[in-house]
């Protein structure tokens, strides 16, 4: 991606590919409950060192929710730490007649959503 | 790539094209779009405005800049430039970065300030690509934008400014900002699966508390206008004093847009109606 207007920082381009083909991972402390809406995930943060120390041992982290709608939930279960990105948009597309782009960026925005709250992880297959 | 293939028009905060049917955006971003066939990207296409006055050379220099590893050889233009984008200066290059070669056109619009920036990996016959290049425009400032993306198609006011885009399972939200007031468009699908209950009950979700005012089977709007001391009280409670929402179930296309306008100020109705009406599934 580039800009006429500022240097962006020399990163090799990340390789869709190779993203498509890693493994998403559950959270191993993460908790699902099904409920009217999906899915309600349970899981714990931990609170900042610095704010840490004034606390006891056991507060030390909050559990936090998480609502997923209908759709999120299917996603969610489709994370087993065997199908890989691109497997979980095939069948999330195959359910819902979807075209292959859309049902791929819509799983892996979710997926980063998730990842950015430490829900999930991705584990690429060549590194084992 | 035969010249006999079938093309749609798309369209992305501010310009407007037209694409081959088999490229799909895999990356959108504010001013990016990257278009892929069979998982290969086919075309990569930048867009804006320059902060300041630049010569080709310059942006050339810049793009060579901006990226470790490119190079950057120049290529006679590989389309007539009749053809291409009026008011243009076109200058095409062929680039190599990583392993990755292909062409690179770069449109300048001196006059506006206002540079595309067209990345061809490895296409097979570049004069194929000529519609898509012939077809390419921004759009005015003054006017209403058009978008398009996947099968969602929608109106933005003149001059309102792309906050915030989603695209989630089942949902996209496109968010926009227009004179202080934030206008989020939506697109539900599949909606035999969204709506369990009733249109009424999922938009109740969107309304941010807003009673409901008027609905029909496929159709329901909510609204909220406050007085002064209301209003006061709602911003207190960091909630926008006047909202509207707008929600329609598309059988034919199993889906459901909205339209939610929230701002200090009510948003003017036929102007909320004409977006509304604008929000399509195609």
């Amino acid at each position: 991606m580039w800009s006429p207007l500022k240097r962006r920082p020399a990163l090799p381009p990340p390789d869709r590919n190779r993203s498509l083909a890693c493994i998403p991972v559950r959270h191993p402390e993460c908790k699902s409950r099904n409920n009217q809406e999906g899915i309600l995930l349970s899981y714990p943060v931990r609170v900042r060192p610095l704010l840490g120390r004034f606390l006891s041992a056991n507060r030390r982290s909050v559990e936090r929710h998480l609502q997923l709608d209908r759709l999120g939930s299917e996603v969610w279960n489709l994370i087993d730490g065997q199908k890989s990105v691109a497997a979980i948009s095939e069948i999330f597309r195959e359910r819902h007649l979807l075209t292959a782009r859309e049902a791929e960026i819509a799983v892996s925005t979710f997926l980063q959503q998730l990842g950015r709250k430490g829900l999930v992880a991705l584990r690429d297959p060549e590194q084992g | 790539m035969s010249r006999d293939r079938a093309w749609t028009p798309a369209a992305w905060n501010g310009i407007r094209c037209t694409i081959p049917l088999d490229w799909h955006p895999a990356v959108i971003e504010p001013l990016f779009l990257l278009f892929e066939n069979q998982r290969q990207p086919v075309c990569r296409l930048r867009w804006q405005f320059l902060v300041r006055p630049r010569g080709p050379d310059k942006i050339t220099a810049a793009v060579r800049g901006s990226l470790a590893g490119l190079s950057l050889n120049p290529l006679p233009l590989p389309w007539p430039q009749a053809r291409l984008p009026r008011g243009y200066t076109a200058s095409s290059h062929r680039y190599r970065h990583d392993r990755e070669t292909g062409i690179l056109l770069i449109l300048l619009s001196e006059k506006e300030d206002f540079v595309f920036l067209i990345q061809f990996p490895e296409p097979d016959d570049p004069m194929d690509l000529l519609p898509f290049l012939a077809s390419l425009e921004r759009q005015p400032v003054d006017a209403f934008w058009e978008w398009r993306i996947f099968d969602f198609r929608l109106l933005t006011p003149p001059q309102a400014r792309l906050a915030t885009h989603e695209f989630l399972p089942g949902s996209f939200r496109i968010s926009c900002t227009w004179q202080k007031t934030v206008l989020t468009y939506f697109r539900f699908k599949p909606a035999d699966i969204l709506l369990e209950k009733s249109l009424v009950e999922f938009g109740r979700q969107l309304a941010d508390g807003a009673p409901l005012v008027h609905a029909e089977p496929d159709e329901a709007q909510w609204e909220r206008a406050s007085g002064p001391l209301l209003s006061l009280a709602q911003r207190l409670g960091r909630r926008f004093p006047h909202c509207r929402l707008w929600l329609r179930h598309i059988r034919d296309h199993n889906g459901i847009v909205a339209l939610r306008a929230q701002g200090n100020t009510p948003l003017d109705s036929s102007l909320f109606s004409r977006l509304c009406s604008s929000c399509l599934l195609i």
